[in-house]
């Protein structure tokens, strides 16, 4: 493949991201009510340190929901949000609750999570024409390091490097922070791009 | 001094007390603690996958259960001047379960199981074990007494 193509093909895929993450960003601000800001996607190969060195330390507990691309042959997005965050998220979906369970919080995020998935399948289904459905989510709290190693290795990802596609979210400022990850099965992108015609 | 020596996924470190080695994050992975109580000498291994057999590249031979655990054990043996090694182990959960999924498939296990077989081959008894469930772990190997300490996130710390 030549370096035009493969740039192409990484410019494409980059775009693609972009686009889910724009509508998700957008209902996720519907849902809570108020603005949510998004970064430049990350689309990036790198070995387990450097993630944990550059993105997110291996011993950081994290609230994590997931969900499955129907199919069998896509992969599945990853929603990490800090536990904290997730508080905060969870009072904005439910201003009058005051007090609130940690099972009531884990069930606002696996919905929340669950509109973020659906609405960047949706971007991503009016772009290569095709429909693609997510399982329902589930959730789990534990230590990014244990999370991001079973997701990668689950998807058949077996490599020392990984590819991560992610999507950052804000709001309030840096206040709240959550990440969108998409975990590709084997040939998952090749895929998308030949559907989309790249 | 002591000095707390990190293992990183697909990887595996051999050191002597007073240090301790610690793995973070096991998931379905499994991290086997081998020592040698004379020497006071332990290996620590994080392997990510049972099998190496249908791989092509198996340049990274710790990450598998087959080839890391009979090199370990020989470099083990070999260092420490000692036969007869004690082996805990913990990992090897499903973190994540999708109703579609049967048990049979789910990597955990099938970690859990190779490194027990594997084990065996090398005429070596699991002492203790902390495994499966759906909870991530993380060891510290501690190289004076072969405590194991698991945390778990949320739970109380077991030690093996």
């Amino acid at each position: 493949m030549s370096k035009d193509h493969s740039l192409l093909r990484y410019d494409a895929l980059q775009e693609v991201v972009n686009i889910g993450g724009g509508h998700a960003a957008t209902s996720l601000s519907k849902m809570i009510g108020r603005p949510v800001d998004m970064d430049v996607p990350f689309v990036e190969v790198l070995s387990y340190d450097e993630v944990y060195q550059n993105i997110q330390s291996d011993d950081t507990i994290v609230k994590a929901v997931l969900s499955e691309l129907m199919g069998k042959k896509y992969g599945v997005f990853l929603f990490v949000i800090d536990p904290e965050d997730a508080d905060k998220v969870a009072h904005m979906l439910l201003p009058e609750q005051a007090d609130m369970s940690e099972e009531l919080i884990d069930s606002a995020l696996k919905e929340l999570s669950n509109i973020i998935f659906q609405s960047f399948l949706q971007a991503v289904m009016q772009l290569i024409n095709k429909p693609l459905i997510a399982s329902l989510p589930v959730m789990t709290t534990d230590l990014f390091g244990s999370i991001l190693s079973s997701v990668y290795i689950q998807q058949e990802q077996f490599n020392d490097e990984l590819f991560i596609i992610k999507n950052n979210f804000y709001s309030e400022g840096h206040k709240i922070e959550g990440s969108l990850y998409f975990v590709p099965k084997p040939q998952a992108l090749e895929l998308l791009l030949t559907q989309l015609g790249i | 001094m002591s000095e707390q020596i990190k293992v990183g996924i697909s990887d595996y470190k051999l050191t002597t007390a007073p240090n301790q080695l610690v793995t973070i994050g096991l998931g379905s992975c499994v991290g086997i603690a081998l020592y040698a109580p004379k020497a006071k000498m332990g290996a620590l291994s994080h392997i990510m996958l049972p099998d190496s057999t249908s791989f092509s590249d198996k340049s990274n031979w710790p990450k598998f259960a087959d080839l890391a655990l009979p090199k370990i054990v020989d470099e083990l043996r070999e260092t420490a001047k000692e036969e007869k090694l004690l082996v805990k182990i913990a990992g090897g959960a499903s973190m994540f379960t999708f109703s579609s999924e049967s048990s049979i498939l789910q990597i955990g296990q099938r970690n859990i199981e190779a490194v027990r077989t594997c084990l065996d081959d090398l005429d070596l008894t699991i002492l203790s074990e902390h495994v499966g469930g759906k909870m991530g772990r993380s060891m510290f190997v501690d190289l004076d007494t072969f405590d194991v300490k698991v945390r778990m996130v949320n739970r109380e710390e077991f030690v093996l």
